[in-house]
């Protein structure tokens, strides 16, 4: 009997709790879940994730080290140029005069000791925004300008660096009369100078070669320059381009202040155009760049101010500056596919040659490069480039770039 | 202990055992079906939550988030639907809805009043611009633009979208057309806009210009703009796809079981709403009878349709996630000779509808900007349950809900049309199949059971070759069928229950149904209906696929 009352103890224990929360409709059955959620309400807890994503997009916290007016540091600088290595740049900048002018002040300098600071102070918002004047001081610092030789014989084994300094200041106005049209005109001033370089694994510029070789190399005038320049940009995405074209001129003339040597001009042209195929999925983009410098009888192109041809933006089998002279034709054609939306690889082929007269160019002289490159970007831009490229005497290039091509 | 000690006591567990199961419930109660989800707590306690949009596109890209069980969706009431709440509203689905009741779709009022809008606050950054205003009523409206390569493409999708998408159940904006003329707009004392560095600074005329410099641009200077009335109540984030929100004590299913986030899949592809993501659903606190409670609504439809809001929709939208690795690595090693078949559809050249069409459409392989849990949970059931919504939506209401968006270039609204009415069939007749298209059950007094077919009444399959019943008394305490009779086969749609049933004293019967088609394999899915013998047989459960 003793097991019979357990037996009927235990059946009335644990059946009457049950039955008493037993519910007759459902939404009585519902309403007691919620009654059960109401007891343990808690906040939302984002995760470690999250939370740092939903900084980044509410904070931008690179508009902390990099905003727009006040105080920033950046990863480079304004004109920070290809070979200087890693950098960073600091200053001050800010909208003045109710957002009617603007001034910049930075510094900046790379692990490999290029140095630049700037002043920039403009009016941005002239005409309706159509007119742009501005003026601006540069102090530029590059210790270890690589420098071959002139002219396509130039060898590897003769690699050398010199050391650039240019104190200048520069007055500019800027048009715009429509969304695609450029023109503007520059008017400087500018003291180069030319000293031994300073990269230890080479020799120095001056040990090499002598002043017929890199005319400019011992004396470097003063110069006062002017330039007027134009583009048509169609492109549908300046920093991504898959469609249009972009068609820039640009002359210089520079004046020789103090020697009466080396006054030359120099004209740039720049041709892009963007050929998409599958709604933009594939895109074939096409360059020519023609940069030509001519002197007028007695008068020399200082070796330091010719064009150059090599890198990762114009002959990628041949290192940056790999070769130079008073006039370089280059020209890139890459087959660009869409991987997914972040990624765009490229087969690319290149070509391009230097002569110390525009006459002198012939297709026959034309090197070579071909490869293949990785592009992440996003819609606007290129953020990240890897191209890898061969098909020149001197191996296997390849190039990091924060950077489109072209 | 004894052989004697463990009968008494097995006893004792096998009744507490019955007693457990008997408490869990018995699978109908007497309120079945229920039509309101009886959302009885108060919310009040319910905080602001932000979502970060980039979090959302990782969390389901990368983490699967959400619970992926295969399992029928949690709130649908015992006959399948879906009880109205704080997240849907039986419209379409429950009663007929004519034309000019789509094209009013969840319009009070006409728009923002005659006289001058006093910006309030604007958005300057970002993919699509705007600013809030207040019109001389008073009332509060967000103020969208058309961008200026496709005049009238968002404002004219969002307003078709708005409309169909009130029509299928859910909580959305009154979403307006209007007209904004420049010299008609003030900016209101202390209105600021974020600068470059996203701090607030006084808003001037400058910056409104700025705004109107990103908008499409009438002849004759005006803009048309979309004008979205400001939701009532306390906003409090976004509503996520999946889980629940932890301080809303009637928030108890999954999101990635909810039976109209799943079934919204249907009609986000229909209207190709790849934009169907966290970031265009708005909760608000809403006072009810007294309590607080939350709503759930989805916002934002500018790209939908043929329209990507600021450009014309990608070839992309519908057809592959943002991210696939399949497709990527198969484009990367085939040096871009592999082209998406999607990459070369064609599309015609109407500015105000964008990019949309109807033959490349496959409406079971469409697909969101990126993964979504519940439409990623949604079964054959959940299917059904919309394209039948779907298929109540009369063709001239379609045609009514475009000729609202006011195109000018009448090949849009043509075309619109069309291709809207084309995609229309191919829903119906991929998701009206995909699993047994019975429905409408009645089982009168005498014992016969009629019914309907949903897929032969949208017209997308030709009729059932046959039908076989299988009758069972049903225990709806312990959830127990006993069959009665021989499985009947019947070409019609009726039916007649077992003589032995009808004269049973049994509170509920069940059949279990199956059509066939040889062109409809999923037709052949079990479908279980419950009647309940009350002055007459009433529905009271229905399982498809149980």
């Amino acid at each position: 009997m003793q097991q019979w009352r357990i037996a009927t103890f235990l059946c009335t224990v644990l059946a009457l709790p049950l039955s008493a929360d037993a519910q007759e409709t459902r939404a009585e059955a519902i309403e007691k879940q919620r009654a059960e959620k109401a007891s343990q309400l808690k906040k939302y807890e984002p995760t470690g994730l999250e939370k740092t994503l939903l900084y980044v997009e509410e904070k931008n916290p690179l508009t902390r080290f990099a905003p727009y007016n006040g105080f920033f540091v950046e990863y480079g600088y304004s004109g920070k140029p290809v070979g200087s290595g890693l950098a960073l740049g600091a200053g001050w900048r800010h909208d003045l005069f109710d957002r009617n002018a603007r001034l910049v002040i930075e510094a900046g300098q790379s692990l490999r000791a290029y140095r630049r600071v700037r002043g920039d102070f403009f009016l941005p918002r002239l005409l309706d925004e159509r007119l742009e004047i501005g003026v601006e001081a540069v102090y530029t610092y590059e210790p270890q300008q690589d420098f071959f030789g002139l002219g396509l014989e130039s060898s590897e084994d003769n690699r050398t660096d010199f050391l650039y300094e240019a104190p200048s200041v520069e007055g500019r106005a800027l048009v715009k009369p429509r969304k695609w049209l450029n023109a503007g005109v520059r008017f400087g001033w500018t003291d180069a100078s030319i000293e031994r370089g300073k990269d230890k694994r080479f020799r120095s510029t001056d040990e090499v070669f002598t002043v017929a070789d890199a005319p400019g190399l011992l004396q470097q005038p003063t110069f006062l320059y002017n330039d007027l320049f134009g583009t048509i940009d169609t492109r549908d995405q300046p920093g991504n381009a898959r469609s249009g074209g972009y068609y820039g001129v640009l002359w210089r003339h520079y004046g020789d202040s103090d020697l009466n040597r080396f006054t030359f001009d120099r004209v740039d042209v720049d041709l892009q155009q963007f050929i998409p195929i599958f709604d933009k999925k594939r895109v074939i983009a096409l360059r020519a760049r023609l940069m030509t410098t001519t002197a007028a009888t007695g008068q020399e192109v200082p070796f330091y101010f010719q064009p150059t041809l090599g890198g990762g933006d114009s002959l990628r089998s041949a290192g940056d500056y790999r070769y130079r002279d008073r006039n370089v034709f280059s020209g890139n054609a890459e087959y660009r596919w869409e991987a997914f939306s972040g990624l765009d690889m490229a087969l690319f082929s290149d070509f391009g040659t230097v002569a110390p007269r525009l006459s002198d160019i012939r297709f026959a002289d034309l090197l070579g490069a071909y490869g293949i490159g990785f592009r992440f970007n996003t819609y606007k831009a290129v953020f990240l480039r890897l191209d890898v490229a061969g098909g020149g005497d001197e191996g296997i290039h390849i190039f990091t770039k924060f950077s489109k091509a072209f | 202990m004894t052989i004697r000690t463990w009968i008494p006591l097995s006893a004792a567990l096998s009744i507490t055992s019955a007693l457990v199961l008997s408490a869990a419930g018995p699978k109908f109660y007497r309120d079945d079906p229920i039509w309101n989800d009886p959302e009885t707590q108060n919310a009040s306690s319910v905080q602001p939550v932000k979502l970060s949009e980039q979090y959302d596109f990782v969390e389901n890209t990368f983490l699967k988030a959400g619970d992926r069980t295969d399992r029928r969706a949690m709130n649908v009431n015992s006959v399948d639907e879906v009880p109205d709440s704080s997240w849907f509203e039986n419209r379409i689905g429950r009663e007929p809805w004519d034309a000019a009741r789509v094209v009013r779709g969840p319009d009070r009022g006409t728009g923002p009043a005659e006289g001058p809008w006093t910006v309030t606050g604007a958005k300057s950054e970002g993919i699509t611009p705007g600013f809030t205003i207040r019109d001389s009523r008073g009332d509060i409206y967000f103020i969208k633009f058309d961008p200026p390569s496709n005049p009238e493409m968002a404002s004219g999708a969002e307003v078709i979208s708005t409309k169909l998408f009130h029509t299928f159940g859910y909580l959305v904006p009154e979403n307006y057309i209007a007209t904004l003329r420049r010299d008609a707009v003030v900016i209101a004392p202390g209105t600021t806009v974020d600068d470059e560095d996203s701090k607030p600074r006084p808003m001037d005329g400058d910056d409104l210009d700025d705004l109107l410099e990103k908008a499409a641009r009438r002849d004759d200077g005006t803009f048309r703009v979309i004008a979205s009335k400001a939701i009532p109540g306390k906003p409090v984030g976004h509503f996520r796809y999946y889980g629940t929100r932890p301080d809303d004590p009637n928030d108890i299913y999954p999101h990635e079981h909810r039976r109209e986030l799943r079934g919204m899949v249907v009609f986000a592809a229909w209207l190709n709403h790849d934009d169907s993501r966290s970031i265009n659903s708005h909760d608000t606190l809403q006072q009810e009878n007294g309590r607080a409670i939350v709503r759930h609504y989805l916002l934002d439809f500018g790209s939908t349709l043929g329209s990507g809001s600021t450009k014309a929709q990608t070839t992309r939208a519908g057809n592959e996630f943002i991210w696939e690795a399949r497709p990527t690595f198969v484009t990367m090693l085939t040096l871009g000779f592999y082209v998406r078949p999607w990459v070369k559809v064609k599309y015609p050249d109407i500015p105000a509808v964008g990019r949309i069409e109807s033959t490349y459409f496959r409406p079971e392989i469409w697909k969101p900007e990126y993964p979504n849990p519940a439409f990623a949970n949604a079964r054959p059931e959940d299917y059904f349950w919309a394209a039948r919504i779907l298929s109540r939506v009369p063709d001239d209401a379609v045609k009514g809900a475009v000729g609202a968006a006011k195109f000018s270039d009448p090949r849009a609204t043509d075309y619109l049309t069309k291709i809207l009415l084309e995609r229309k069939t191919k829903v119906l007749k991929s998701w009206l199949n995909a699993t047994n298209p019975v429905v409408g059950l009645q089982l009168n007094a005498s014992g016969t059971l009629s019914f309907d077919n949903a897929a032969e009444d949208a017209a997308v399959a030709a009729d059932a070759e046959r039908y076989t019943l299988s009758w069972s008394r049903f225990d709806n305490a312990t959830g127990a069928h006993t069959p009665v009779g021989s499985e009947q086969s019947v070409t019609t749609k009726t039916a007649q229950m077992p003589r032995e049933l009808l004269s049973d004293s049994g509170e509920f019967v069940a059949v279990t149904i199956r059509a066939f088609h040889a062109d409809q394999p999923a037709w052949q899915h079990p479908l279980t209906a419950y009647f309940r013998r009350s002055d007459g047989w009433k529905l009271i459960g229905l399982e498809r696929n149980p």
